[in-house]
C-alpha cells in the first residue's frame, strides 16, 4: 500500500486493533460461560442493543476529538423522545414530528457549540447547563407526564426506527450503520474532519492555520445532537411512547464507547471505527454479564472500571510525548 | 580565595540511555557571571535540570555552596537553591508581585498574609523600587521584562546564591536586556552568582566574566574575559552565508502609511514583493500590534495599510490566510505542529484549502510526496512526529509554507531558542522560501542571525520606525 492510501487509513488504528482483540476475547469468554451467547437470536438482540450506544458514541467522539465533552447528550435523547412522542400524540404527521424534533435538537447542539467556542465557556459547564435545560424540556413538553401511546398512525415510524427489517437486519442497525458511514467519511476523508482533529490536537496551530474554530466546534456539537436525536427517536419507536427519563445515564455510555474505542479525552486522537468496537464491548459486557447472571450493579461497576482504565492509559501514553527529546529545541 | 558557589566535577549523566552530559567540569564563584553558549542544544535542558535537582548521575560529583550535594554513588533527589529565569513564567499569575516575592517561597512560617505588611517589606527591601512596579500589581499584568525583574528579586529574597538566566534575548528586547544587565551586575557585586545561558556570543560576551562553550553535551572550551573576541570564537562557529542575494521586485507587497494603533505612532514602511525585511523592535511593543492589525484583531486608529496594491481592511484581515498571508509563530515546534497527525497530514494541512477540495485526491497526495521527498527524504513517511529531530520538524514547518506558497510570510522570532546549527538550518529554509518568491517579514527583538537572510532591516522604537538599514549597511552590526 502506498503512503497516500496508508495515510488515509491509519489514524489511531493501533488502539482499534488492541480493543478488537479485547472484544474477541470477551466474546470467547462469555461464549464458554454460556453457549447461548452465540445463538442467532441473541446476536440479533445484541446488535440492536449496540446500535443506539454506537450512535451516541459517534456523536461524543466528534466532540471529544475537538478536545471538548458533551454532557447533554443523554438529556437530548430524552428530549428527542418526548418531543417527537408528544407531537405524534397531538396528531402531527410522524415524519413532520421527526423533522421538528431534529430541528429542536440541532438548536441545542448549536447552543452548545456557541457557548463553548464563541463564548469560551468550559465545555463541562456549558453542556452541564444544556443537559439540565434539555431534561427540563423533556419534562415540560407534556406537562411533566410520560406521553400516551403514539398510536397506529405512527406504525410506519416505529417500523422504520425499530421493528422493521431490511436485507435481514433490523432497521435500527441499518440506521446506525448508515449514519456511522457518513460521519466516518466526514471525519476521516474531508477537510472538516481534519480541522476537527486539528482543533483537538493543537488549538494554537489550528488558529494560525486559519481553521474556523467556532464553526468547526459547532459542527462537532451538531453531529452529537443529530446522533442523540436519532437515538431518542429509536427509543420512542421502541416503547411506542415518550418517556421523560429516556437517555438517563447515556452520557456515560457515550463517553465509555468513545474512550474504550481509543478516542482521547484530551482531544486530537481516535477514530469512530474504534467507537464501533467500544460500543460493541459495552454491549457484549452488558449482555454477557446478564447471561452469566451478574446483577446490574456489577455490570455498572465493571464498565466504570473499564472506562477509568481506558482514560488512564490514554493519559499515561499522551503524557509521555512531552518528555520526548524531539520536542526539546 | 573566592568562595565557590558551584563545582561540577567530571559529571556524566545519561537520560533514556543517551549521554546528555559528558564529563562536565564547571566552577562558578561567588559574584561571578558565568556565560554559557550551547553550540548544539544537546544537554541544555538536562544541565539545568541537574543544577536544580540532585538527580542520579553516572559519574562525578557536584558541590553547591562548598557542600557535596550529588555524587555518582548517591543522589538524594533533593532540590538545590538555584533559581532559573527563562521564557517560562515562574510567577503565580493571580497573586500580587509582593505575594510572589515574599509568600511563594520555602520556609515561610506565617499563616496569615497581610498585604499591607508585604508592601512595607517590599519598599523596605527595595527602596529604589522595582522600575516602577507596584507590589500590589497582579503578576499576569507584568511584561516579560517586569516579570524577569520580579523573578530576580524573588530569587534574591529566597537566598538563592546561583541564578540561571536562560535565553533572555529570545524574549527581551535590546533595550530591556541592557537595563536588565544593570540589575545582574548589581547583584553580582553583592555576591550572587549567575549562569548566563545564551545562543549568541555577541550577547553572552557583553555580560559574562568567563564563557563556557558546550557542544554535543561537552564543554569544549572556557574563554576568559581577555579571550572574548571574535577571533577566539570563530573556530567554533559556522558561517551563516547562504546563496547569492535574491533581488526583490519593485511591486509593493505591504505598505503601512502613517499607521496609528495602540502602540504604533505613525508607522510608515513598505515591503516589496520577494523581499526579506527584518522589523527589529527595540522596545518590544510593536510586534503584537503589527500581528493584531494583519489578522484583524484590532483596527487601525489612523492611517492605512495597503496589501498587494489594495486597501487592507479589517474584513480582509480576518481572512488573512485566504489573502495569502501566513505566519510562522515563535517556538514553532510547539505552536505549529499537530502532534496527533502524521508527517504528510501536517505537510498538506493548509494546501487542501488552497486547492479548494474538501477531500484530497490520492493522485495529488502522491505528487506532493514525490516532490517533497526530494527535500525531506524518508521523513515524509513518518507516522509519529515524536520520532523526528528538531531540524526535521523545522523542515516540516517551513516546507508546509513552501507547499502552500503564500504571498507574504511573517516569521516571529524564528531563531529564538535554537542552537547554532539549527539557526543555520533555519536560514537555509528561509532562503528556499525567498527563492520561491515569497515575501518574508521577520519580527525580531535582536539582530542575531536575521541579517544573513534579510535584504533590509527597519529599526523600530517607541512606536515608530527610527531607521532603515539597507543590506550594504549591515556591516555596522557585525
Amino acid at each position: 500500500m502506498n503512503l497516500a492510501k496508508k495515510m488515509k487509513a491509519s489514524r489511531g488504528m493501533g488502539q482499534v486493533i488492541t480493543v478488537t482483540i479485547g472484544l474477541i476475547i470477551l466474546c470467547i469468554v462469555f461464549g464458554i460461560l454460556n453457549p447461548n451467547f452465540f445463538s442467532g437470536r441473541n446476536a440479533g438482540n445484541l446488535f440492536r442493543q449496540i446500535a443506539p450506544i454506537l450512535l451516541i458514541g459517534v456523536g461524543q467522539s466528534y466532540v471529544l476529538i475537538t478536545g471538548n465533552i458533551d454532557l447533554s447528550i443523554g438529556s437530548l435523547v430524552g428530549m428527542s423522545c418526548m418531543v417527537s412522542a408528544t407531537l405524534m400524540t397531538k396528531g402531527m404527521n410522524p415524519w413532520m414530528a421527526v423533522l421538528l424534533t431534529l430541528f429542536s435538537c440541532l438548536l441545542v447542539g448549536l447552543a452548545n457549540g456557541l457557548l463553548v467556542a464563541k463564548l469560551k465557556l468550559p465545555p463541562f459547564i456549558a453542556t452541564l447547563g444544556t443537559m439540565t435545560i434539555a431534561r427540563g424540556i423533556a419534562q415540560i413538553v407534556n406537562n411533566n407526564y410520560n406521553t400516551d401511546s403514539i398510536g397506529e398512525k405512527a406504525e410506519g415510524f416505529r417500523n422504520f426506527f425499530y421493528y422493521g427489517k431490511s436485507f435481514g437486519l433490523y432497521n435500527t442497525i441499518w440506521i446506525a450503520l448508515v449514519l456511522w458511514v457518513i460521519f466516518n467519511f466526514i471525519l476521516s476523508k474531508t477537510r472538516t474532519g481534519r480541522h476537527i482533529y486539528a482543533i483537538g490536537s493543537n488549538l494554537e496551530a489550528a488558529k494560525l492555520s486559519g481553521v474556523d474554530i467556532v464553526g468547526t466546534t459547532v459542527k462537532a456539537f451538531l453531529v452529537s445532537s443529530i446522533c442523540a436525536c436519532t437515538v431518542g427517536l429509536i427509543i420512542c419507536a421502541t416503547s411506542g411512547m415518550g418517556t421523560m427519563d429516556a437517555g438517563n445515564g447515556y452520557e456515560l455510555y457515550a463517553v465509555a464507547a468513545s474512550v474504550i474505542g481509543g478516542v482521547s479525552t484530551l482531544g486530537g486522537q481516535g477514530n469512530i471505527l474504534g467507537t464501533i468496537i467500544g460500543a460493541a464491548i459495552w454491549g457484549v459486557l452488558q449482555n454477557g454479564l446478564q447471561f452469566v447472571g451478574a446483577p446490574v450493579a456489577i455490570r455498572n461497576i465493571v464498565i466504570g472500571i473499564i472506562v477509568i482504565v481506558s482514560v488512564l492509559l490514554d493519559v499515561i501514553v499522551r503524557s509521555g510525548k512531552f518528555h520526548n527529546k524531539a520536542i526539546k529545541v | 580565595m573566592r568562595e565557590e558557589i558551584l563545582r561540577i566535577e567530571n559529571v556524566t549523566r545519561k537520560k533514556d540511555g543517551v549521554v546528555c552530559l559528558d564529563n562536565i567540569n564547571l566552577h562558578i564563584f561567588k559574584g561571578e557571571i558565568m556565560g554559557m553558549i550551547f553550540l548544539t542544544s544537546h544537554g541544555k535542558d538536562e544541565l539545568i535540570e541537574l543544577l536544580c535537582k540532585n538527580l542520579p548521575i553516572e559519574y562525578g560529583r557536584i558541590y553547591y555552596k562548598e557542600e557535596l550535594v550529588n555524587y555518582y554513588e548517591y543522589s538524594s533527589m533533593s532540590m538545590n537553591q538555584i533559581y532559573v529565569i527563562s521564557h517560562n513564567d515562574g510567577l503565580i499569575g493571580n497573586l500580587s508581585v509582593a505575594e510572589n516575592i515574599f509568600v511563594m517561597r520555602k520556609g515561610l512560617k506565617k499563616h496569615l498574609i497581610n498585604q499591607s505588611k508585604l508592601n512595607k517589606q517590599f519598599h523596605r527591601l527595595f527602596p529604589e523600587g522595582l522600575s516602577g512596579i507596584s507590589p500590589e500589581k497582579p503578576a499576569y499584568e507584568l511584561t516579560h521584562y517586569e516579570r524577569c525583574l520580579v523573578e530576580l528579586y524573588r530569587a534574591v529574597v529566597a537566598d538563592c546564591k546561583l541564578i540561571v538566566l536562560r535565553d533572555l534575548a529570545s524574549f527581551l528586547s535590546r533595550v530591556e536586556l541592557t537595563k536588565y544587565y544593570e540589575y545582574i551586575r548589581e547583584y553580582s557585586r553583592l555576591g550572587v552568582a549567575f549562569l548566563y545561558i545564551g545562543n549568541h556570543h555577541e550577547e553572552v560576551f557583553l555580560i559574562s566574566d568567563r564563557v563556557a562553550l558546550m557542544k554535543e553535551a561537552r564543554i569544549i572550551k572556557v574563554l576568559s574575559k581577555e579571550e572574548m573576541t571574535d577571533e577566539h570564537i570563530t573556530p567554533y562557529t559556522i558561517s551563516f552565508e547562504v546563496g547569492e542575494p535574491i533581488p526583490g521586485e519593485t511591486a509593493g507587497m505591504l505598505t503601512f502609511k502613517q499607521v496609528y494603533s495602540k502602540n504604533m505612532k505613525g508607522v510608515s514602511f513598505s515591503v516589496q514583493k520577494g523581499e526579506c525585511v527584518v522589523l527589529l523592535d527595540k522596545s518590544s511593543d510593536i510586534h503584537e500590534d503589527f500581528l493584531d492589525l494583519i489578522y484583524g484583531r484590532s483596527k487601525v486608529l489612523s492611517g492605512s495599510i495597503i496589501y498587494k496594491g489594495k486597501p487592507y481592511t479589517r474584513k480582509e484581515a480576518r481572512k488573512a490566510i485566504l489573502q495569502g498571508i501566513l505566519t510562522i509563530n515563535k517556538n514553532p515546534i510547539k505552536s505549529m505542529l499537530f502532534w496527533d497527525m502524521n508527517y504528510m497530514e501536517n505537510l498538506i494541512f493548509l494546501s487542501d484549502r488552497k486547492l479548494g477540495c474538501s477531500v484530497m485526491k490520492t493522485r495529488i497526495l502522491e505528487s506532493i510526496i514525490e516532490e517533497y521527498q526530494s527535500y525531506v527524504g524518508k521523513d515524509i513517511y513518518t507516522g509519529n512526529l515524536k520520532e523526528l529531530e528538531p531540524a526535521s520538524l523545522y523542515n516540516l514547518i517551513y516546507y508546509r509554507v513552501h507547499l502552500y506558497n503564500p504571498d507574504l510570510l511573517i516569521c516571529i522570532r524564528p531563531f529564538a531558542d535554537a542552537d547554532m546549527y539549527l539557526r543555520r538550518h533555519i536560514v537555509e529554509l528561509l532562503y528556499q522560501l525567498k527563492e520561491k518568491g515569497i515575501t518574508i517579514i521577520i519580527l525580531s527583538l535582536n539582530v542575531a542571525d536575521s541579517l544573513s537572510i534579510a535584504d533590509r532591516m527597519m529599526l523600530m522604537e517607541d512606536g515608530r520606525v527610527i531607521k532603515n538599514y539597507e543590506k550594504k549597511d549591515f556591516d555596522v552590526f557585525f
